[in-house]
């Protein structure tokens, strides 16, 4: 699906879910004062359904899948739903099929916009040049890139490179042609002829192998892509205990990478798509904070990200993609991150 | 001074030579000895290696490297002596290096390339013949033959038996067979049926089979991994490739110097593509390798060291402080308890002592005395026992305490109490109620033996004391009481020796007086129907009757006398005798009196009315007339009927009330008197009265008592008294009335006396208010035949 009609259809879905919550909630209502005499003994013994997540496949949600195919994740207590990009995943939380997604954070900041209760709880890693714009050998300079077809997607994350990019060539949207492309579609480079691209590993590396090369990358603005776990906060009461295993696995996934990378390499490798001896480059272009920085990522007043959230928030609005900056508070919690 | 620059000097030139020597050593041309575990075959191995030595030897300028490929045993031995320099050795190995010298390091991890492919981890296989049927699960392992080529390989045993511990398997459900090195032993082990599974490391198989030595389709891979871009079938997680390692002699320069070689060795040098490998990384982390090693408990981590209380204690010191210290406090908590416990119960114990004895003497006290007392009754009860309750005051006790003081008289009365409890029984109670009074509850056989045992007791009281060097008398007076003969609870019972006891001291005190319990039995009655009287009296069971009194010359009525009567619910009507006796002394006698006076004068003032003009006489008890208030309830009595002339009013007073009180009686006599009503004086006769205390009564009439005029017509001697009161009262001018006449014989010898007012039933018997009136006109119609009957 197109991203900008992902956009309308989400729109359109929410103003149903609207009428649809305001209805359940008053069932809500009704059902707890008609259950309130039989919860004492219902109370034990209803099981918690799993959580269910929504990921893309991204070095720094791997870790997860990891965990669930070394069997550190409980089924009972986490499903992990495969999605093809953010978008879908997104999708999947406004129409409830999943309680969390792993987002970047732009994207969370657009959900939210959008009326999605997202709350931000685990940072997966922070881009440090694994968002890449790649350019054919004869584009030397970022000012070569005037007049160019550049392919970006027009997603909040294509459009925050793409405005990085042309700021730091000193250049405007009007002076290159701009081409709407997935940026995890490798086919695209060759089939759309185009001279610039923005991408991501592990496409990145893909294209590069091509003759292409690095112009400019995230490694320029960092602490600005974040990728985040973030939660529906209704379903949040509820999935308390296995949100905290979820994060508890990632976590896991990520000690064995650091303890014996040459196993765990290959481990990866198969849903990234490349080997296991490539798997050490996709990320070269990552921070991947362990769970201490965790904590001091998302406990209040959480600055680097509050201050990630306002310049995404300035370039969503300037490209249209948000009318007005969505409130801050309660974005970010360190309440479910687990002890050790 | 001359001997220390000497020494100085001498000094100086030794260390100058020995510095010298040093120096030249240092430029020796070294050799250097890199060991090779021999993994394979060692001709193999020396061809592919060798060039790698002689790069090395190539990199170093002052050192030359020479290769030794060795097996296990040659390589443990070797090192003993101190024979190489660097050794490349699997990671096993290389951890049981470090145990043995941990100043060994790795300065690089091996990387190996197998068909273009670079590959820097190794891991097992788990080999199965293709010709039996497949295992699904690790598990099934159990109950099998397993070949292993020895128990110091990483890729060769420790990687498949971590799989295999991690999947639960009974490791010492099977059956290991140790076939050695090198690995195509396992494989060959295999194929000829001696084993069921083999373990290899990473590689052997493609090797094998690269080199035809092994059809790609004899052998099953279990466990299989899918780990792209790795180039050989596995059935474990991965590991780093081979360490090589500085033994701790190598000077830092020189190890630096080979790690630098080692890293900048590129994959297309001819040394590398000789030892086919594609280079060497920077070391990799084989702290995951001994986690193993040790959780698997291999060599050198085979040795489980002998755990002693020491150790616990390097351990668990906080934990068993903590528990030793929650134990102290539980135990202090015990003590304390228990010392609380003890004082709790002591001092209930004392108050219990408190409650039950007497401080000062140890005997039990009144409360205690109560309670035994209720008991010993009970057991009497049961068995018909007799028993005594004697209340025991000393005499003179209080004259003692004041003349020697307190502490003297706590003194006597400590032995007082010794003294006495040798005359008791063991079933028997001795008891201090109060200062100086006791209470013996003894069990009386008989009252005789009883007198005797107190009485012994007395004169044991009454035997000298001798205290503090005062010598004194005692005495005591003892009032008793005996059950069942005086049936009443404790209290009454001690109540009633109490009260015999005074009775005792009333009578001179030091003696011993039994309590009157029939007596006091009476007194009890009495009091019950006095109280039955005083209802009576409010609701008004109680009447008058009227005997009227007659003028013998006249026939006329003179008056009527107002006799009390009791209209009683249940005994029917009942005389004055039955009741007024215990009304004699009693509350009661006043307002009864005041009660028929005032009947009396309602009554008369009634008659009055009706044309009856009729005096009645109302008899006044001693005790009302010397009551205080009688002349002004008289008085207030004779204003409420004024209209009433005071003199038709008359009251009897006996003899004996106006003689009891000579004095007394004479002067409200003459009070009543003045007042205008009659005075008579009843029964006359009966008393003692001397004639000159009879001439100052203020007396109207006198009235002969009936006992004299019932008899005097048989008994000569009541005659004449009669004659002679009826001449005293001519004498001093005092009106006379004869009582008791029966017959009209008796109103004849009367008449013939000189007595002529007269009452009795011989004229007519009291009758109720009501009926007189008729009474009254059938007498004046038939008087005389009346009489003359």
């Amino acid at each position: 699906m197109h991203p900008r009609q992902f956009f309308i259809s989400v729109g359109l879905t929410l103003t149903q879910e609207w009428k649809l919550q305001v209805d359940s909630q008053r069932r809500f209502v009704l059902s707890l004062l008609a259950a309130s005499a039989s919860l004492p003994w219902l109370g034990g013994c209803q099981p918690t359904p799993p959580l269910k997540v929504a990921s893309h496949v991204w070095p720094g949600y791997e870790f997860m899948f990891l965990a669930r195919d070394q069997g550190w994740l409980n089924k009972q207590q986490v499903q992990l739903v495969e999605t093809a990009t953010a978008s879908d995943s997104l999708r999947a939380l406004s129409e409830r099929q999943v309680s969390a997604a792993a987002l970047t954070l732009d994207e969370v900041l657009i959900g939210r916009s959008l009326g999605l209760p997202l709350q931000v709880v685990l940072v997966f890693n922070i881009s440090v040049g694994a968002d890449q714009v790649l350019a054919r050998p004869e584009i030397q300079q970022l000012a070569d890139i005037k007049g160019k077809r550049v392919g970006a997607e027009l997603s909040a994350l294509g459009n925050l490179v793409v405005s990085k990019l042309l700021s730091a060539a000193e250049l405007t949207r009007d002076d290159i042609e701009l081409v709407e492309i997935d940026a995890n579609d490798f086919s695209a480079w060759e089939n759309q002829s185009l001279d610039v691209m923005q991408t991501y590993e592990p496409t990145a590396t893909r294209i590069r192998n091509t003759g292409a090369h690095l112009l400019y990358s995230s490694r320029s603005f960092p602490d600005t892509i974040f990728d985040v776990l973030a939660v529906r906060t209704d379903a949040l009461a509820q999935q308390q205990a296995n949100l905290k295993h979820l994060m508890q696995a990632h976590f896991q996934g990520l000690q064995a990478f650091r303890q014996n990378p040459v196993d765990t390499n290959y481990r990866l490798a198969r849903r990234l798509g490349v080997t296991g001896q490539e798997v050490m480059g996709l990320y070269r272009g990552l921070q991947l904070p362990d769970l201490a920085v965790n904590r001091s990522y998302l406990s209040p007043p959480s600055e680097r990200l509050s201050r990630a959230v306002t310049v995404i928030n300035q370039l969503l609005v300037e490209s249209g993609q948000l009318d007005c900056s969505p409130g801050l508070e309660n974005l970010f919690t360190p309440a479910y991150l687990p002890r050790k | 001074m001359l001997l220390r620059c000497l020494i100085s000097a001498l000094l100086i030139l030794m260390s100058g030579l020995l510095g010298a020597e040093q120096k030249t050593s240092g430029y020796q041309q070294e050799t250097l000895v890199l060991g090779v575990y021999a993994y394979r075959d060692k001709q193999l191995l020396q061809q592919r290696f060798q060039p790698l030595v002689e790069y090395l030897s190539e990199q170093l300028t002052d050192q030359q490297v020479v290769l030794e490929v060795l097996s296990d045993q040659e390589i443990w031995s070797a090192l003993q002596r101190h024979e190489l320099d660097f050794v490349l050795t699997n990671p096993a190995n290389y951890i049981a290096l470090r145990e043995h010298d941990s100043l060994s390091g790795a300065l690089a991890t091996l990387v190996r390339k197998e068909g273009g492919v670079t590959v820097n981890a190794l891991g097992g296989v788990i080999l199965q013949p293709a010709s039996q049927p497949p295992l699904t699960e690790l598990r099934d392992l159990e109950g099998k033959t397993l070949a292993i080529s020895g128990s110091r390989y990483l890729g060769g045993y420790l990687a498949p038996l971590w799989e295999l511990v991690t999947a639960q398997v009974a490791l010492d459900k099977i059956h290991w067979l140790e076939v050695g090195l090198p690995h195509d032993r396992v494989i060959e082990a295999l194929l000829e049926g001696k084993a069921d599974i083999g373990f290899v490391r990473t590689g052997v198989l493609e090797d094998l089979m690269a080199r035809e030595l092994l059809a790609e389709e004899a052998l099953r891979v279990l466990h299989a991994q899918d780990l792209p871009g790795f180039p050989y079938q596995v059935s474990t997680r991965l590991y780093p490739e081979w360490p090589l390692i500085a033994l701790p002699q190598v000077e830092p320069q020189v190890a630096r110097q080979v790690a630098a070689a080692l890293l900048s060795l590129a994959s297309d040098h001819p040394a590398a593509k000789a030892a086919s490998i594609a280079g060497f990384n920077v070391p990799a982390d084989y702290s995951l390798i001994e986690r193993v090693m040790r959780d698997l408990r291999m060599e050198p981590f085979d040795q489980v060291p002998e755990v002693s209380w020491v150790d616990i204690w390097h351990r668990y010191s906080v934990q068993i402080l903590a528990v030793a210290g929650f134990m102290l406090l539980i135990l202090v908590l015990l003590f304390l308890l228990m010392v609380l416990n003890r004082r709790l119960n002591l001092s209930r114990q004392h108050l219990e002592k408190i409650a039950h004895y007497d401080l000062l003497t140890g005997l039990p006290n009144r409360h205690l005395l109560t309670q035994r007392l209720h008991k010993a009754l009970q057991i009497a009860e049961q068995s018909h026992q007799q028993l005594a309750i004697a209340y025991l005051d000393l005499d003179n006790f209080k004259q003692l305490n004041d003349l020697y003081g307190h502490r003297f008289g706590d003194e006597l009365l400590q032995s007082l109490a010794v003294r006495l409890q040798t005359q008791i029984d063991h079933d028997e109670t001795l008891a201090r109620v109060s200062g100086d009074e006791f209470v013996l509850l003894l069990v009386a056989e008989q009252e005789k033996n009883l007198d005797c045992r107190l009485e012994a007791l007395l004169d044991l009281l009454r035997e000298p004391w001798v205290l503090s060097r005062v010598k004194v008398a005692l005495s005591a007076s003892v009032g008793i009481t005996l059950f069942p003969a005086d049936q009443g609870d404790p209290d009454t019972l001690l109540r009633h020796a109490d009260e015999a006891m005074f009775q005792a001291k009333a009578l001179g005190k030091n003696r011993l007086l039994y309590f009157d319990a029939s007596q006091k039995q009476e007194q009890q009655e009495r009091q019950q129907r006095l109280q039955r009287l005083e209802e009576a009296l409010l609701k008004q069971e109680l009447c008058l009757y009227y005997q009227p009194k007659v003028d013998l010359r006249t026939q006329a009525v003179i008056g009527v006398e107002a006799l009390i009567r009791w209209q009683h619910p249940e005994q029917g009507l009942l005389a004055p005798g039955a009741f007024l006796p215990d009304v004699e002394g009693s509350e009661l006698e006043v307002p009864l009196g005041l009660w028929v006076l005032e009947q009396a004068l309602t009554q008369l003032q009634h008659w009055h009315e009706l044309g009856l003009p009729l005096a009645v006489s109302v008899n006044i008890s001693a005790n009302h007339l010397l009551s205080p208030g009688f002349v002004k309830d008289l008085k207030e009595l004779l204003q409420r009927f004024s209209r009433l002339p005071a003199a038709s009013l008359e009251i009897e007073v006996l003899e004996t009330a106006a003689l009891s009180s000579l004095d007394e009686g004479q002067r409200l006599l003459e009070e009543c008197h003045q007042l205008g009503v009659q005075i008579s004086l009843d029964d006359f006769g009966t008393g003692y009265s001397s004639l000159s205390y009879f001439r100052k009564l203020p007396v109207d009439i006198l009235k002969i008592d009936q006992s004299f005029v019932r008899d005097m017509l048989d008994d000569q001697e009541d005659r004449s008294i009669v004659e002679s009161v009826v001449r005293l009262a001519a004498a001093f001018n005092r009106q006379v009335i004869a009582e008791g006449v029966e017959t009209p014989q008796h109103a004849e010898a009367l008449l013939e006396l000189g007595c002529f007012l007269v009452q009795g039933y011989g004229i007519a018997k009291p009758m109720p208010a009501a009926v007189l009136p008729q009474w009254l006109e059938e007498w004046v119609k038939n008087a005389d035949i009346a009489l003359a009957n």
